[in-house]
């Protein structure tokens, strides 16, 4: 596994969440959306598990529910819970990506 | 809009059918492995299950294979989902529990009722149970029902993903564990021979109250299903 997807793995979970926040979609959609803001390496299948992770810990809910398109689909939406835990993990990703930046940019330099 | 169980397998059922030949095989390896698995959430199994389906056959419009999606570890990755689903909660817990006692038992009693009543129409055959002994088998049954059970589907699991072996070493195991099975019941039936005080149970009681527990079973099985 390269660095870089070694490294999502430890986000991926608030990546979801903050994706949900926005509107409720379905896997599909989601997997759509990680992929259009350019984490390109989440295979699409990755998000099943961290779905049903987030669902066990009672950060999202799922419904289904009629598509725009006809069938029925599970629709998630974040509880309460997710929120909080949304912004404590975009708290905790602003103090890292900070220093971290300072360090491995300016390492660069 | 919840669906139950049943109307999400029937769903998955027909969807199923418009998978390619080979999205279908490794989805249904999936499916099998996924669905094996006794103590976690059915009903959110189920779910994710469909969520797949759907995802693999919008993904299979744009030309995309099932490894593609999903992988090309489906073990690795159907373990990684058993492994988020929630437990059931004991309620679920007891009543599985309960239901495999019953579930042995009642086909047990309903058996001999229908046995007593064949044999009963050749010779007169004594339908007394001796109370300990009965007992003494019927857990010995219970016991071996649940065994066979789980060593076959802890067999099923392990093949899906090519862990298969020779048809030849599986049939000499199998059969070699068949008979350390019946021979455990047949060693329990001579060691607790015509004990306790003796009872009579006609077949028509046999088969009443076997049928009874076969309900009961039934409503424990659905109840424990969360729906």
């Amino acid at each position: 596994m390269s660095v870089r997807s070694e490294l999502l793995k430890g986000i991926l979970d608030g990546c979801v969440l903050a994706i949900i926040e926005k509107e409720t979609v379905y896997g599909y959609e989601l997997s759509k959306k990680l992929q259009l803001v350019g984490l390109h390496d989440v295979s699409e299948g990755t998000i099943y598990p961290v779905l049903l992770r987030l669902q066990k810990n009672k950060l999202i809910e799922g419904e289904m529910r009629p598509s725009e398109s006809g069938p029925n689909r599970k629709y998630y939406t974040l509880t309460d819970e997710g929120k909080a835990s949304l912004t404590m993990i975009r708290k905790e990703w602003h103090q890292l990506a900070v220093p971290v930046g300072v360090l491995l940019v300016g390492g660069e330099e | 809009m919840i669906m139950t169980m049943k109307e999400l397998r029937a769903e998955n059922d027909i969807k199923r059918e418009l998978l390619t030949e080979q999205n279908e095989a490794y989805y249904s390896k999936l499916l099998v492995y996924v669905r094996l698995q006794f103590f976690f959430g059915e009903h959110r199994a189920e779910e994710v299950l469909i969520e797949m389906l759907d995802h693999l056959l919008e993904g299979q419009e744009e030309g995309k294979t099932a490894a593609e999606i999903f992988g090309d570890n489906p073990k690795g990755y159907a373990d990684e989902l058993i492994g988020q689903l929630p437990k059931d909660g004991k309620r679920s817990l007891f009543s599985f529990c309960t239901y495999f006692l019953i579930y042995p038992f009642a086909g047990l009693l309903m058996i001999r009722g229908i046995m007593l009543l064949i044999f009963l129409q050749f010779k007169a055959i004594d339908q007394h149970i001796y109370l300990y002994s009965g007992i003494a088998f019927s857990v010995a049954v219970i016991i071996v029902y649940n065994v066979a059970g789980w060593l076959s589907s802890r067999g099923t699991r392990r093949s899906i993903f090519g862990e298969e072996e020779s048809i030849r070493k599986s049939t000499v195991r199998g059969g070699l564990r068949g008979g350390l099975l019946i021979g455990f019941v047949v060693a329990v039936m001579q060691f607790y021979k015509e004990q306790g005080p003796a009872i009579l149970i006609p077949w028509y009681g046999s088969l009443a109250v076997g049928f009874v527990l076969w309900l009961v079973s039934r409503v424990i099985k659905y109840k424990a299903v969360p729906k």
